[in-house]
């Protein structure tokens, strides 16, 4: 903890007073939760503590490289695309009014994104991190009513000895819907701490995507907070190719009658990668539902796991919630843990859960076989048909194949 | 008349299980096989043997196929060569859709042989053609491989991929059971239009009611892993009627 403590003090950055004091007592808090909170299944086979030391040791100023080989060039026509590089969110285009970058311009206003109080989750570990390090936020409020047509796609660039410590915030006001698509591109020698907040009201819907590229020898901590109020209907879809260590966190709360929400993660790590997944769903409120759906397809030596909790408090009446996760081992020496739990404390949910593992299976390699097909291309088939039964899954068919497209450029039989 | 297949004093294991004992057989081109037998007895073994599943371990005797030796020839080898297993038990895949499959099947013994991709038009009026004769629907064919299918249409569709393939060798494994008579007419249909002068089937079947529509030119009484009894249609009969037991208790 000794390198966040150097990375505050010789930040150059001129904060305002109320950002300093917030970076400090997240530091103070971090330092104080970090024993407990270390122990726990999300971090216990990680060595975070270690990392960041090692990292934020570190002089920053090898961290400002510049733009200048980079192509700014979204491979998404027509989407509104913000990029994130050294700290910063910056876009080529005018600013829609309902998208606020802080540019380093912390306001009073802005406060309470990085507050601390009364809530719980931003006592956690990745919160508390990003609130230390992170230099910039996007904001997004859409307008009530305002049904947003251009894709947004954030865009995180590469980096090398990058903190790429990037803080959203995102409201979907009353009866207006949005599309997101974030993507981090490949670094090396970084740290990727990604926080986003994500409030749905009443009436309002959401598609939000994310895509991890394979990260080289770096950290991954990704966290996502979502509330819903009543008859929202949102729709997450994540593919994580994995980091040196990756953990990702969403935290789903559905907080009105009739919030959906369906979360699907692809996570694909290889090489000596990993990929942590953890999801909590909340139903706080009667007839939500919830279905979460996660796959890993986990490769050479790499580490995939899967814990996910969805709670229905004794007095909700009408939920549904399903959870499923499925996996596929590669190769001998990859690795998967699957925790699935559901604490429901009422009859009046209909639910179901189910995890398995295992390698390609062999009746169906067999039968591949036997129609003529030959060993690799068989396993591809297999491999393939995993994925694109979740995959298939992507209701925008842009998006879809274009997720597709970066699956297939990621993986090797 | 040339020779298709040739078994000779065939021992095949299963872990350490010898599931077929001396098998000997002879199929020439143009000819239609049956073989019953009690359950166990290895017939669904004998199949899959030929077929090269790596569980099933041919121990000693030599399996021939047009003048190849069969076990230095891998699975798909097999197939693009012109051996066909229909399932006793069809594989379902979900996620790849029977379009795809039939497709990448065709062309990857088109490929074998030295020939040119299918043209993607060429194919789907193929396919159009014999989905209809095997009555399936256009819509299943965009499902995944068998997914959801009922036991009949799981059925219908080893059919359907034999009719694509155009094997040379057709093994059938109790491809009628568990079908109506209207779906064994079917079935019934696709084998006898497969049929001529230049392919050979092997029909594994429990009931002779299947031999009504496909007439076998031999009939072979499987037990223990071995044919203790070679007959014609005739044999089917005595079978259906006074079962196993007079043969293998005299
Ligand atoms: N993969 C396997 N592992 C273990 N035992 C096996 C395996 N496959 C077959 N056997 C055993 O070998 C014997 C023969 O099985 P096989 O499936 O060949 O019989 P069959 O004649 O096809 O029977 P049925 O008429 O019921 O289809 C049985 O005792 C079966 O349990
Ligand atoms: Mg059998």
């Amino acid at each position: 903890m000794d390198g966040l403590q150097k990375f505050i003090e010789n930040d150059s950055h001129e904060f305002p007073d109320w950002m300093n004091h917030s970076r400090e007592s997240s530091l103070k808090k971090y330092k104080e939760v970090c024993p407990k909170h270390l122990k726990n299944a999300t971090w216990k086979n990680t060595k975070l503590n270690e990392m960041l030391n090692d990292f934020f040791e570190k002089e920053f100023s090898v961290q400002q490289s510049t733009l200048d080989n980079i192509d700014l060039k979204s491979n998404l026509d027509n989407s509104l695309t913000i990029y994130f590089h050294a700290g910063v969110f910056f876009t080529k285009e005018e600013i829609p009014s309902y998208i606020k970058l802080l540019n380093h311009k912390y306001l009073e206003e802005n406060q309470s994104i990085f507050g601390l109080e009364d809530r719980s989750e931003r006592q956690s570990i990745p919160y508390l991190l990003n609130n230390i390090v992170s230099r910039d936020a996007l904001m997004i409020d859409t307008a009530v009513n305002q049904n947003v047509e251009r894709l947004i796609h954030i865009v995180y660039l590469p980096n090398q000895n990058g903190n790429v410590a990037p803080r959203l915030n995102i409201n979907v006001s009353e009866n207006s819907s949005i599309k997101i698509i974030e993507e981090h591109l490949q670094s090396k020698n970084s740290i990727i701490n990604h926080c986003i907040d994500i409030n749905c009201e009443a009436t309002s819907s959401l598609e939000y995507y994310k895509v991890n590229h394979r990260q080289n020898d770096s950290y991954l901590i990704s966290n996502l907070n979502l509330n819903q109020e009543e008859d929202t209907d949102v729709k997450i879809f994540n593919l994580d190719l994995g980091a040196d260590s990756g953990s990702s966190l969403n935290h789903l709360k559905l907080n009105g009658e009739n919030s959906n929400v369906a979360c699907s993660t692809l996570f694909m790590p290889s090489d000596h990668r990993s990929s942590h997944q953890n999801v909590v769903i909340d139903h706080l409120s009667d007839k939500s539902s919830s279905s979460v759906n996660f796959r890993g397809v986990i490769n050479d030596e790499a580490t995939g796991s899967f814990f996910g909790k969805v709670r229905v408090a004794k007095e909700r009446r009408g939920t549904s919630a399903f959870m499923q996760n499925k996996n596929l081992l590669l190769s001998d020496e990859s690795k998967i843990s699957t925790v699935p739990i559901l604490e429901i404390y009422n009859d009046d949910t209909e639910c179901s859960h189910s995890a398995t593992s295992g390698s390609l299976d062999k009746e169906k390699l067999f039968y591949l076989k036997t129609r003529g097909i030959n060993e690799n291309d068989a396993k591809d088939f297999l491999i393939k048909s995993f994925i694109d039964e979740l995959a298939s899954q992507i209701k925008s068919r842009r998006l879809r194949d274009y997720v597709n497209e970066i699956i297939a450029g990621n993986y090797k039989v | 008349m040339s020779n298709i297949l040739s078994i000779k004093d065939l021992y095949v294991d299963v872990g350490d299980t010898s599931i077929v004992n001396g098998l000997n057989l002879k199929i020439s081109s143009g000819e239609t096989h049956a073989i019953m037998g009690p359950n166990g007895s290895g017939k669904s073994t004998l199949a899959k043997a030929i077929a090269g599943h790596p569980d099933y371990k041919i121990q000693s005797g030599k399996i021939t196929y047009m003048g190849n030796d069969l076990s230095a020839l891998s699975i798909e080898e097999r197939s693009n060569l012109g051996v066909f297993l229909g399932f006793q038990y069809p594989i379902e895949i979900p996620g790849l859709s029977n379009t795809a499959f039939l497709k990448a099947a065709i062309n990857a013994k088109r490929k074998y042989h030295g020939m040119d991709e299918l043209s993607a038009s060429e194919f789907l009026v193929d396919l159009k053609e014999k989905s209809k004769m095997m009555d399936i629907e256009q819509s299943f064919l965009s499902r995944g491989v068998n997914e959801g299918f009922s036991g009949g249409e799981k059925k219908r569709n080893e059919i359907l991929q034999m009719l694509m393939l155009e094997p040379t060798l057709s093994i059938l494994d109790e491809t009628d059971s568990g079908l109506d008579i209207d779906s064994m007419k079917v079935v019934a249909s696709g084998v006898n239009a497969f049929r001529n002068k230049k392919t050979a089937s092997l029909i594994i079947t429990h009931y002779e009611r299947l031999l009504n529509y496909i007439t076998p030119d031999y009939v072979h009484v499987f037990h223990d892993g071995a044919i203790i009894k070679t007959g014609d249609i005739q044999l089917a009969k005595d079978l259906e009627e006074r079962g196993y037991e007079w043969l293998t208790n005299p």
